[in-house]
Formats: structure tokens, C-alpha cells, sequence
């Protein structure tokens, strides 16, 4: 890993400032489809980070899954959900406490990671990309009970969702 | 490689964002989606995990949680999307706090 | 497998960003004339068909009609509505254009030419393409138009409708690939395009999967938004759809981005199912011949795909999604797990390719029975459900009027 900055580690900075920047723009933005949109971009920078952790395959099921269906379905909504009578209120009257209680969890998680010692990982001529095949053995022999009923919740989901979304039938 | 500090600090920092849209956002899609950048936190600090602690231990099990986070949360979008659709038609508000025909 | 495209052909050594730079300006290039000859070769095909000659006064035989169009587009009046959103509005194009841009990275054009091999290529392509609806959806909702707005959605729905089945086509050559791979104990190469490709030197895998290719070219039309499959930027219903309030280069963008996403998506099938740079059967050919072999595919394909937009008629929107969620995916569902089963026992390859091409038929089956039964004007069969009417509480007996009076 060495001592000086290296490519990665900027890259790495710069996609965490673009996510981070994106996720402040999802929770303030006045715009709706504005707060979808910097979603998507902070979405963006998680599989760009996924991307330097060299964990390719979760980076592109992560812009599959994400970046477009959950995406489209969040634009879809938003469409569906627009009242055009009068402007919704954006933000509640807790505001600010919401604010500081978010202050207060985070200062609490950074003060967790700086008082932890962490074990140091090797180094980085230890460092291996973990291949398509290795997370494929892993689910499909150790967590392939999970991975079914993974599946079997995906289906419920998915026909509960038609059940709610479809239209009354009109009898 | 980042250190793993520097990745945990920045997931930290995303997840109390979340925290935040949660707790200020009243729009129902909105909280959905303050949720879903905490989840996003959560799953890149298990593959983090597991990119640094497989060097050590030969264990990739926080990649195969991440991995079940995003299905997970593709279903969860779906029903979550759903009721606040359903919701909307019958009481025109996205609005959780105008949500309140259970409430005493 | 040296992945030095530009540097190898060449025959010089070249610092990283000079090879970067060239990668990136071949792709410019490529997409740039890809996109002329798209157009003119659209035009000449499509009048042929109606009976007309085409464009024949710019150039010999109508040849440079493509670059007088760029040349206007450019020179067009770039305008905004006064009341379009201008960040939406304004970035959309770049947003739709870039992701298909992004997908010429692990595309083969012979064994040793692409701009890098990709591990993961096949789901790549995926990944990146669904990027390209944000942008679509960017522009129907920045133009402040409602036709813009319906296109948009509509292409949106189209899009994730049709993904799913392509995806799981995609799993079901992934698995074959992997089957037929695995005999040399290294199944790494299975997700990677190239090694797909690499693959079919005796059986191209349309032999394979017969079923596999035809429902990946009916997603491949729906995804371009091609005819039959072109509900969302229809003039006679959404007058051009999502892109209807752009013009000038911005509309060019668009335009780029359907030509280029046109012939990547085309050259995406040829490699994993006709062999992209194989010469069928056998024989290794040289690498000249391998460009001609990937180029001679891709054409037949493209004017496959532009040949349809004459050939069949159009669906209705609805008819649309049925078609994906109610057809095409069940039949991929049982592609993949008719792979599964017969591999699972060990069953050999032309077993595989047997029961896809029995799939193939139970589809064509299907579809011809579906469409007779709409013969004689019964259009209400198709639509199941009445067409959601936003909700107003309504008293019982209007209701009841409402209901009996019907769609």
C-alpha cells in the first residue's frame, strides 16, 4: 500500500465526495424528482466504491438492480404520487431535532471506528480481487437456504405489490 | 486500496445522511429512499469487510450479505411503493404525518 | 491474450493515456460513421420497401443525405421551453448518451481487437444500458410536456419490462457457455463476451439456443425501441415521445444514442450467438477475415431489425407489456431451467439445443394462437382490466352506469 497517495486512494476520495454530496442533495433537495435524481448519482458513487474494493459483480448488480429498476420504480412513484392541488409539505416541524439526532449517530459511529483498533489487513501484494466464482460457490453452497428463501420473499413481494398497486375491481 | 478506516468513516457518514432524510423527510417516497441510501451503507460497509478481512481470515461472507441486501431491497422498494401508491389513492396525501386514520 | 488493441496493431510501444486516448477516439469514429451508415442504409431499406427509391440527389446515389442532416442538425437553433426544467432538460441527452457509449468496452470485434476484455462483460452491457432510461425518463419529465412525459414512461416500462427476459436469456447462455467450458476446468470465461465468443469456433450458439435468440432480438427491438416495438416515441400517439420538445444537437444525441445502442445491442447478438469472429464449423481464419466475419453478422442482423420495422405491424401498449410479462418471460423462465435440468444430468449439447428449439416452436405456436383469436373486431379480449381512471368516489349507481357502459 506504501506511504504516499496513490491513484486509487484519490479516486476513492473523490467518488466518496460525489456520493456524499449526491446523499446530502436526496435529503434536502426542495424538488422531488431532483432528490430521485441525486439518488441515482449517489447510487452512482456506492458502485464506483464497490468498483475500487475490486468486487466487480456486486458493483454491476448493484447498477442493474439499482440504477434501474428500484429507480424507475422510486421516478414511478413519485409521478403516481404528485398532488397537484397543493404543495406538500417536504420536510415536518421536527426538522431540526431530526438534524441533531443525525449529527449525534454520526459523531457516535465516528467516535466507534477511531477508538477501535482494528486488526491491519495484509498487504497490498496479499490483496486479491475476489472472482465471480468464489461468491458463486460461497451462496450456492453455504448460504443456499438463505438464497432460496431469498427468492420465495422476492415472489411473495413482487405479487403483494401487483395485489396492492392494481386497481379496485369495480363491481 | 483506501485504508478501511477511511471507507468505514465514509459509509458512517452516509448512513447518518440517510438518518437524517429519514427522521426530517414527511414525504413517504422520500423516507424510502433516505432508507435505501442507509442500506446502501450497511452493504458497502459488509463487502468493505469482507475485501479487507478475506486477506486475513479467507472469508467473503460480508459480499454474499451485501449481495442479499440489494435483492432484498429490490423487494422491499416494491412493496414499500406499492402501499404508498395504494395510500395516495385513497387519502391523496404521500405525506406519513396526514397518514393517521389508525391513530387515536 | 494480449488486450492491447491500438498498440498491437500498430506495432508501438505507447505510454497509458496515449492508448487510452486512441481506444477512445476509435470509438468516437466508429460510432460516428456508424451512425451516417445507419441512417442512410434505414432510408434505402425502408424505401425499397414501400416501393420508393430512397435518397438519391445528395451524393452518388444519396450517400452523403447522412452528413447534409448532421451538417443541419448543427446548425439547427438549440431551444429550451420557457418552462422546461433546465437542469433535467439540459442534461438528459449526455445522461441517455454516455451509458450506451460505455458499452463498445468489452464488445469483440476480432480475437484480439476490442478496448478491454471484461471479466463480467455480458452483465456489464446490462448494467450500464439501464442507465440510459434515466436519461429518458430526464427528458420526458424536464420537457414540461405531457406527450414528452408519457413517452418517457413509456419507454421506462418498456425497458425494465424487456430487460428481465433478456437477462434471464443471457443467465441461459451464460450456463451453456459455463456447461461447455467447464470440460476444460475453467469456467472464468463464461460472463466475459470475448470468451463466449471464443467459444463458438464449431457450434455457434444459436444452434444452442434457438429460443434464446429469438426472444433476445424481440427484446433487443423493444429495448431499441424499434418497430414493431416503438410505442414510446410513436408520432401517431405521443408525437416522437420523451424527445419531442429537443432540437439541434441535443435531439442528435438522442438520435447518436439509438444508432449506436442499435448496433452494439446487434453486434451483442451476433457475438454470443452467431460466433462473432468465428467463421462457422470450424477453420481458424485470420485476423482480417475475423473483422469482415464480425462485420458481415452484424450487417445481416441490422437489416434484419430495420427490415421489421416494414414487415410487421405495430402493437398497442398494453399488448406491449402483456407480450414481455406474460409470454416471454414464463418461456425464459423454462429455458433456463430446461438448461438447468439437462445439465444437471449431464445430458449433452444437442439435447440442449432439442428441447430450446421444441421451446422455440411452443412459442411461435402460442403467439399464432393468440393472434387468430383476435380476428373478427373481438379487441376487448386482450384487455382484461378496464384502464385505471384516476379515482373519484363515486356513488354506487354511477358506478354501476360507468360499468355497464364499458371501454
Amino acid at each position: 500500500m506504501g506511504d504516499g497517495v496513490t491513484a486509487t486512494q484519490v479516486v476513492f476520495w473523490i467518488l466518496a465526495v460525489v456520493m456524499l454530496v449526491s446523499a446530502l442533495g436526496v435529503v434536502t433537495a426542495g424538488n422531488i424528482v431532483y432528490a430521485a435524481l441525486f439518488f441515482i448519482a449517489a447510487l452512482a458513487g456506492v458502485a464506483g466504491i464497490y468498483l475500487i474494493l475490486a468486487v466487480e459483480f456486486i458493483a454491476l448488480v448493484q447498477l442493474l438492480i439499482y440504477g434501474s429498476a428500484v429507480v424507475i420504480l422510486i421516478l414511478f412513484a413519485l409521478m403516481l404520487t404528485r398532488a397537484r392541488e397543493r404543495p406538500q409539505a417536504l420536510f415536518g416541524r421536527t426538522r431540526p431535532l431530526g438534524i441533531a439526532a443525525a449529527a449525534g449517530l454520526l459523531a457516535a459511529l465516528i467516535g466507534g471506528i477511531v477508538a477501535t483498533q482494528w486488526v491491519t489487513p495484509g498487504s497490498a501484494a496479499d490483496f486479491q480481487p475476489i472472482a465471480l466464482q468464489q461468491i458463486g460457490d460461497v451462496i450456492f453452497t453455504v448460504w443456499i437456504v438463505p438464497f432460496i428463501i431469498v427468492g420465495v420473499l422476492l415472489s411473495i413481494a413482487l405479487d403483494g405489490a401487483i395485489m396492492l398497486a392494481s386497481p379496485d375491481e369495480e363491481e | 486500496m483506501p485504508a478501511l478506516e477511511h471507507v468505514l468513516v465514509v459509509n458512517a457518514v452516509l448512513f447518518a445522511i440517510g438518518a437524517m432524510g429519514v427522521l426530517t423527510r414527511r414525504n413517504a417516497v422520500l423516507i424510502l429512499l433516505s432508507v435505501e441510501l442507509m442500506l446502501n451503507a450497511v452493504s458497502l460497509n459488509m463487502v468493505a469487510f469482507a475485501v479487507y478481512g478475506h486477506i486475513d481470515f479467507g472469508n467473503i461472507t460480508g459480499i454474499v450479505f451485501a449481495f442479499f441486501i440489494i435483492v432484498i431491497a429490490a423487494a422491499e422498494v416494491a412493496l414499500a411503493l406499492g402501499i404508498v401508491v395504494r395510500t395516495f389513492r385513497n387519502r391523496a396525501t404521500a405525506n406519513v404525518d396526514e397518514v393517521n386514520l389508525l391513530k387515536w | 491474450m494480449p488486450d492491447l488493441v491500438l498498440g498491437q496493431f500498430a506495432g508501438v510501444d505507447m505510454p497509458d493515456w496515449v492508448d487510452a486516448l486512441l481506444r477512445i477516439m476509435f470509438i468516437v469514429a466508429l460510432m460516428t460513421v456508424n451512425a451516417f451508415a445507419l441512417i442512410y442504409l434505414e432510408r434505402k431499406i425502408l424505401a425499397r420497401f414501400q416501393a420508393r427509391v430512397g435518397p438519391t440527389r445528395t451524393g452518388p446515389i444519396g450517400t452523403l443525405q447522412s452528413i447534409a442532416d448532421a451538417l443541419k442538425l448543427v446548425t439547427k437553433e438549440d431551444v429550451r421551453p420557457s418552462t422546461a426544467d433546465r437542469w433535467a432538460f439540459e442534461l438528459a441527452p449526455y445522461i441517455a448518451f454516455v451509458p450506451v457509449f460505455l458499452i463498445f468496452v468489452p464488445m469483440p470485434f476480432t480475437e484480439t481487437w476490442f478496448i478491454r476484455d471484461l471479466n463480467l462483460g455480458l452483465l456489464y452491457v446490462f448494467g450500464v444500458l439501464g442507465l440510459n432510461i434515466v436519461g429518458v425518463i430526464m427528458a420526458g419529465w424536464g420537457s414540461d410536456n405531457k406527450y414528452a412525459l408519457l413517452g418517457g414512461v413509456r419507454a421506462a416500462a418498456q425497458a425494465i419490462s424487456y430487460e428481465i427476459p433478456m437477462l434471464l436469456i443471457v443467465v441461459s447462455v451464460v450456463m451453456v457457455a459455463a456447461g461447455r467450458l467447464a470440460t476444460d476446468g475453467d469456467v472464468s470465461a463464461a460472463v466475459s463476451i470475448n470468451g463466449i465468443v471464443a467459444d463458438q469456433t464449431t457450434t455457434p450458439y444459436i444452434l444452442l439456443q434457438p429460443l434464446g435468440f429469438v426472444i433476445f432480438l424481440i427484446g433487443a427491438l423493444a429495448e431499441l425501441h424499434r418497430p414493431p416495438f416503438d410505442m414510446p416515441i410513436a408520432e401517431s400517439e405521443v408525437v416522437g415521445g420523451y424527445f419531442v420538445e429537443y432540437s439541434g444537437m441535443r435531439w442528435g444525441m438522442f438520435f447518436l444514442a439509438e444508432y449506436t445502442a442499435l448496433f452494439l445491442i446487434v453486434l451483442l447478438a451476433s457475438s454470443i450467438f452467431l460466433g462473432g469472429w468465428n467463421w462457422p464449423f470450424g477453420a481458424d481464419v485470420g485476423l482480417g477475415l475475423q473483422i469482415v466475419l464480425t462485420l458481415v453478422k452484424t450487417s445481416v442482423m441490422i437489416v434484419l431489425v430495420i427490415s421489421s420495422r416494414a414487415l410487421f405491424p405495430r402493437l398497442r401498449i398494453d399488448q406491449l407489456m402483456s407480450f414481455s410479462w406474460k409470454v416471454l418471460l414464463p418461456f425464459a423462465i423454462v429455458q433456463v431451467l430446461a438448461n438447468g435440468i439437462i445439465m444437471a444430468y449431464g445430458g449433452p449439447d444437442w439435447v440442449v439445443g432439442l428441447v430450446s428449439f421444441a421451446l422455440l416452436l411452443a412459442l411461435f405456436g402460442l403467439v399464432f394462437a393468440l393472434t387468430r383469436t383476435r380476428k373478427g373486431g373481438d379487441t376487448t379480449r386482450t384487455i382484461q382490466t378496464t384502464p385505471a381512471r384516476p379515482r373519484v368516489i363515486t356513488s354506487p349507481e354511477v358506478t354501476a352506469v360507468e360499468a355497464g357502459g364499458g371501454d
